[in-house]
């Protein structure tokens, strides 16, 4: 198993890089910021907005892992192997979730630099919480749609959430209350009291809590799910 | 070199880089100054200290790196997964309560869940749990080197016991220097600084035999980790929460070593069993 995984490393090493780079760049962006005397709710948006870069690159990853190992031949030798396609599927999941883990880290570890480097006593972690558990519960149905149907149909679901969002932003931005993006601190402030549960009803406020547990254990269920579905799924490969 | 020798040799390297580089940042960055040198090399540098140490002493005494923690082993372990961040949580709402008791005038639990919104008090249980769960790498740091190298290092020096006492008291002493500078217990008491070295260290023996349950049940670090940062973080929680109402902030900086020190004792206690556990296990595979 362990070799798989380092397989996928090996595979997507280009693209982890993706991760990286923000975080090496971003830092200077919040010192100097901070040096302008910009408010702290603004640079709090900042942080919020490059970790939410940095999220996006992990889970761009993870998206790419598919594509590598559609051939029939491929498909054929793993199953072959002790490992069989519970190995090959389990790889994949074990490589998705090392690298949204490690994107949650360097997010961690960006947030406390820019943030000590701000004087700023504050931390985007449990925003940051909250959508690695979102890009989680994606990745369940993305990964079993992606090893029944292939990767192209796995972009196209991709496509397919890219375009509903933005119909939901347009749907916002036609009939919504566009008044708070005439002050962007006033997003950071909102989204601050969201994850801390200020104003929230109850009702909503355990449901947020749930979430977490029940994105996990849909991923666990999509794993399952993804190891009935790969013998399948290899008999669509066009190689 | 004989290979007991060898071994002795090795936790000596390892013991002396851990604690060289945690007073070494203590020293230059000052303790819980917030300021970004201590962010960066104090936080990092002291919560990676056992792990660095870990790597340091294989690569200067040519031990290697094989080792056989790094795996998840998810496979018929989610249960302990799953009791590694569920019982800190569980006992620390009964220690934060029974630290009210003993501490809070006129203490009413009923007082508490009106003062305190109470699926507010669930919601952020379960965001710290979930959210403490997912910084693991950080508490890599010190589990890396506590159970998965000083603890089976020393279990081949000396009988199962002594090994545990010996790794949780090395393990407690390590945080003495943030203990001085008033880590957990303040600098506001009479047996200070000792009684905090104490009491880390007694702390460190018990939990450290639950931590090292975890990874001899599991064969892998990563429930260790979790509990431990799941420990680390939950604890501040129950303790804010269980004395919100009719604990002023002078009862507490004044009594803090004393209030402290009796929200530990469960979890301590909670610990026993699993030290029983782990000393009667006879004939299974053992750590590395």
């Amino acid at each position: 198993m362990s070799g798989l995984i380092f397989k996928e490393f090996y595979q997507n090493r280009k693209l982890l890089w993706f991760i990286f780079f923000p975080f090496l760049l971003i830092p200077g962006t919040i010192v100097s910021e901070a040096a302008r005397g910009t408010s702290a709710n603004s640079i709090m948006m900042s942080v919020m907005l490059y970790e939410v870069i940095i999220m996006f690159f992990g889970y761009m990853v993870t998206t790419e892992m598919m594509k590598y190992d559609e051939r029939k031949a491929w498909a054929a030798f793993i199953i072959s192997t002790p490992q069989a396609a519970r190995g090959q599927v389990a790889s994949k999941y074990g490589f998705s979730l090392i690298v949204l883990v490690g994107s949650v880290f360097i997010s961690f570890v960006y947030d406390v630099i820019a943030c000590a480097a701000a004087d700023l006593d504050f931390s985007a972690l449990p925003f940051i919480s909250n959508l690695f558990f979102i890009l989680l519960l994606m990745l369940s149905v993305e990964i079993p749609f992606s090893i029944r149907y292939g990767s192209v149909n796995g972009n196209k679901y991709r496509a397919m959430i890219v375009i509903l969002l933005l119909f939901a932003g347009m749907v916002y931005l036609l009939f919504g209350d566009l008044s708070i993006f005439g002050e962007p601190e006033k997003i950071a402030e909102s989204l601050i009291k969201l994850i801390n549960g200020e104003g929230v009803p109850d009702a909503l406020l355990i449901i947020m809590g749930i979430f977490p547990y029940l994105s996990i254990v849909v991923f666990c269920l999509s794993y399952k799910l993804s190891c009935r579905l790969y013998i399948k799924g290899v008999e669509s490969f066009e190689k | 070199m004989t290979d007991k020798k060898m071994t002795v040799l090795r936790v000596i390297i390892f013991t002396v880089i851990s604690y060289g580089i945690v007073i070494a940042s203590t020293a230059l960055f000052g303790y819980m100054e917030d300021t970004l040198s201590w962010k960066i090399f104090g936080f990092f540098g002291v919560a990676l200290a056992p792990a660095i140490a870990n790597y340091l002493t294989r690569l200067i005494t040519k031990e290697g790196f094989k080792d056989k923690l790094y795996a998840a082993n998810f496979r018929g372990n989610i249960k302990y997964y799953i009791l590694a961040a569920a019982l800190p949580v569980a006992v620390y709402i009964i220690s934060a309560n029974i630290t009210g008791m003993a501490f809070v005038p006129d203490y009413s639990i009923t007082d508490v869940l009106n003062g305190n919104n109470a699926a507010g008090i669930i919601y952020e249980t379960l965001r710290i749990v979930s959210t403490s769960a997912l910084i693991f790498p950080l508490y890599f740091g010190e589990e890396y080197g506590w159970r998965a190298y000083l603890t089976p290092k020393l279990m081949t020096l000396m009988p199962k016991p002594a090994a545990l006492i010996v790794s949780g008291i090395i393990w407690g002493m390590w945080h003495a220097p943030i203990v001085y500078l008033g880590h957990n217990f303040g600098t506001n008491y009479s047996l200070f600084p000792y009684g905090g070295y104490i009491v880390m260290s007694v702390y460190c023996i018990f939990v450290g035999c639950l931590l090292t349950w975890l990874t001899e049940k599991t064969g892998s670090i990563y429930p260790a980790c979790i509990c431990h940062a799941v420990n680390n973080n939950i604890g501040t929680f129950m303790l804010a929460i269980f004395l919100s109402e009719g604990m002023t902030d002078e009862i507490y900086s004044a009594k803090q070593f004393e209030i402290v020190t009796l929200d530990l004792l469960p979890m301590a206690a909670i610990c026993i069993p699993f030290m029983i556990l782990l000393l009667r296990k006879r004939g299974q595979t053992e750590i590395n």
